[in-house]
């Protein structure tokens, strides 16, 4: 093929495979970052949180209530407390994450119709324990007091088939949808996975020309190109594509299946999303090297740009919850409205209509990175549309 | 140890501080603006007003009752209404709403004749914190009715309205989320946020003024200067940065952390004493590894994506001993592990030093790790930079 895009396209495929920068992005940190992200969520759920007991009441009641907790598949039992031990030491001394108090009299105040609070303490420095042990907490106490209420309600006269009605009147029926295994690797892997793949992409590209007049390529690059800029920046750009849809072939293909993460959405959409929203970051970084002589300070940006872009996206904290400058910054990263339309799609299995406004905002951060390439354009227009040499006379 | 030579080492760091924008960038602009927009993002610590939306089929008083109270819950915002369960998933595909609350045709009736009357709470189960709150509050409201029906019920058979309420509710779980009383996401997370914060920006500023040693030869000049003493070379080299990060470590404890209303129970000059044996230690590992890279840019890139394994590897946002062996092994070896255990216990759960002594040793440990392997590669490229001398010589 003699087109000059063609050229330039095949030139940046063995430029960026020359270059220790595209290994280090492409190939080691991913693969690094990537396996140690999962394996640290790799049993997906927290089972059997450590608990302590301390039972002040050693009664058939304080008994049973104790093997709801034994019997819970979230908690495990692991000490049980004796008026000695102080509550701070138990949590430090045991590694318990929960401490379940049973008061004294428990089972003869509930007799006498004495409410009785059951205290419980939990170490919520960490709130995914403290999240979990609320929860079972909550579900035992209400099942042994249910049980109690039971038990006194039927000596007094009532239909059997209304018992169910007035001890609990209104049952919630939850059905959980997009990761009702409630599994952390589901859940926390294809979020971090992502942001890394626009980091990446982001930070190649913010190379991909400052780093050609740095090494004085520039001129070879143009000549390549017959001047044609156009076909620079599409021949370079498909290249960083290719190299991308690389990386996100590591991540769909085989990052997600060695961790066990379905995919439920329609991958056709699933793809639309990733080119577009891999265009997206391929311009923005093309825009920054164009503008940045300095491929380092071009660096400094993309990282300040990026960084920060995993808390903003309301993934693990919500947008809503952000104070009003915090959210306008969350909008203004294209990650944020990716993830939206990646959760939409891959956990949801939404149809299409209900990606289209993140698809059109992906589509307005395009045009920003165009409106950027251009401007890098017209500020370097001395160093980019090279003159044909004239001979000296 | 030489003084005078220290002092010159420290003004020319500082000079290449200056004159390097990137550097001057990571050390000085980005540890305040990120403190300024991390900060500020977890300032309302936990979020409210989750976005619900309902599909009321029994139209009933008792339904509208049921969801008023939910509405009224801290957590539950009621922003859509949906006639029909089709239109209500159009509304939860399109993520205007995180859960959708169905009240079925005959709620009413079935309250009445003392049945169970089932709802429906559908969930967005893509973002933990939301679903977890909005399940909470549905079944916090719907033990609420069960309470008033039990209630109800005693009283019916004769039974005075103050005993019949005892009889309701004979057992019920006083929860305290110690160390953390709402059990918010903010003082879960921002502590150690501030502190990733500090530590990744020392690390990549000190490794991209490293890298840029060793790509103009600078480094030769260094060690030259410094008489190829380590202690002499190591104090002049990262002093400034001693210095900086020990301001910042003031500005996180006595400015940062009243401003966010974080905890800060323990002595602060054991807190400030450890966070500064932490920052050495996060030096000498810093200089170590950057003394590897050939140029800026790979020092940066590299480093730049180090943010989210060594956080989350410190098991922080996870449970450490649920994480593969291989994994915690490596995670002892990062400074920021112990140094994490001990601001928990230290300054948010105020326990006794005997308590934290253990992350102490762990911390003070690593820095005679960091310390020895500075040491090994100092003499290593000393002995390289001497023979490179001497063969320029001859």
């Amino acid at each position: 093929m003699n087109l000059p895009f063609y050229h330039i396209f095949k030139r940046e495929m063995l430029r960026l495979a020359r270059l220790k920068s595209t290994r280090n992005l492409f190939i080691i940190v991913p693969v690094i970052v990537f396996f140690v992200l999962g394996s640290i969520y790799y049993k997906g759920a927290l089972r059997e949180v450590s608990v302590a007991v301390y039972d002040n009441d050693n009664s058939e009641l304080s008994r049973t209530y104790i093997r709801y907790l034994e019997a819970s598949p979230n908690l495990k039992v692991s000490y049980y407390m004796s008026s000695n031990d102080a509550i701070e030491d138990v949590f430090v001394k045991n590694e318990v994450q929960g401490i379940f108090y049973i008061p004294k009299d428990f089972h003869k105040d509930v007799l006498k119709s004495i409410p009785v609070q059951l205290k419980i303490y939990t170490n919520s420095t960490n709130i995914v324990f403290g999240n979990l042990l609320y929860k079972s907490a909550e579900q035992i106490t209400q099942l042994v007091s249910a049980g109690v209420v039971v038990k006194s309600i039927a000596p007094l006269g009532i239909n059997p088939d209304k018992i169910l009605g007035t001890v609990l009147p209104i049952k919630v029926n939850t059905k959980v949808l997009a990761n009702p295994q409630y599994n952390y690797v589901y859940y926390l892997l294809p979020g971090l996975a992502t942001v890394l793949l626009q980091m990446i992409i982001f930070f190649a590209a913010t190379r991909a020309f400052n780093n050609e007049w740095k090494k004085g390529t520039y001129e070879d690059l143009h000549r390549t190109a017959n001047g044609n800029i156009l076909a620079i920046l599409f021949g370079k750009y498909l290249a960083y594509m290719i190299y991308s849809l690389s990386l996100c072939g590591l991540i769909f293909a085989i990052v997600f299946p060695v961790f066990g993460i379905p995919i439920y959405g329609n991958i056709g959409y699933l793809l639309l999303l990733l080119l577009l929203f891999l265009t997206v970051n391929i311009c923005l970084g093309f825009g920054i090297s164009l503008i940045f002589k300095s491929e380092v300070i071009a660096l400094d940006m993309a990282i300040f740009y990026n960084s920060p872009a995993f808390v903003f996206s309301g993934f693990t904290f919500p947008i809503w919850a952000m104070p009003w400058f915090n959210s306008m910054y969350a909008q203004a990263i294209p990650y944020t409205h990716f993830l939206t339309a990646f959760l939409k799609i891959y956990q949801l299995d939404t149809p299409f209509y209900s990606i289209v406004p993140e698809l059109r905002k992906l589509t307005i951060f395009l045009v920003v990175g165009i409106l950027i390439i251009i401007t890098g354009l017209i500020i370097n227009r001395k160093i980019i549309f090279l003159q044909p040499k004239t001979s000296a006379i | 140890m030489n003084l005078k030579i220290i002092w010159r080492l420290l003004k020319r760091e500082a000079t290449l501080i200056q004159t390097d924008h990137s550097i001057l960038l990571a050390l000085l602009a980005a540890p305040l603006l990120y403190f300024a927009l991390m900060g500020t993002t977890y300032m309302n610590k936990d979020e409210e007003k989750v976005n619900v939306g309902i599909v009321d089929l029994d139209h009933s008083k008792s339904s509208k009752a049921f969801l008023t109270k939910l509405n009224a819950t801290q957590k539950i915002n009621i922003t859509d209404t949906y006639t029909n369960h089709g239109e209500a998933e159009k509304g939860f595909n399109n993520f205007d709403v995180q859960a959708i609350v169905e009240i079925p045709n005959g709620f009413e009736k079935k309250l009445i004749n003392k049945e169970s009357a089932p709802i429906g709470l559908i969930l967005n189960n893509s973002k933990f914190l939301s679903s977890n709150d909005i399940n909470k509050a549905v079944n916090i409201v719907a033990m609420e009715y069960a309470s008033d029906s039990r209630q109800q019920f005693f009283e019916s058979k004769g039974i005075n309205p103050s005993t019949a309420k005892n009889k309701a509710k004979p057992v019920t779980a006083q929860i305290h989320a110690v160390y953390n009383p709402t059990n918010n996401y903010g003082n879960f997370l921002l502590p150690a946020l501030l502190i990733l914060i500090l530590h990744q920006t020392l690390l990549i500023s000190l490794s991209e003024s490293i890298a840029s040693d060793c790509k103009n030869n600078q480094i030769l000049i260094n060690f030259k200067d410094s008489k190829f003493s380590f202690f002499n070379y190591f104090l002049g080299k990262t002093g400034f940065y001693m210095i900086l990060y020990f301001a910042y470590m003031t500005l996180t404890f006595l400015v940062a952390y009243p401003a966010l209303n974080l905890p800060l129970n323990g002595s602060l000059f054991a807190l400030f004493t450890v966070t500064f044996l932490f920052f050495i230690a996060t030096i000498f590992y810093t200089w170590f590894i950057s003394s590897f890279f050939k140029s800026q840019t790979s020092a940066m890139e590299i480093m730049a994506f180090t943010s989210y394994p060594v956080f989350l590897i410190t098991g922080i946002t996870w449970s450490f001993k649920e994480m593969p062996l291989f994994l915690q092994s490596i995670a002892n070896l990062i400074p920021l592990r112990p140094y994490f255990e001990f601001l928990k216990k230290q300054t948010i759960m105020g326990l006794d030093s005997q308590l934290y002594n253990n992350e102490i040793i762990h911390l003070l440990a690593l820095l005679l790790v960091g310390y020895v392997l500075a040491f090994l590669r100092f003499n290593y490229l000393r002995n390289k930079v001497q023979k490179s001398v001497i063969n320029l010589s001859n």
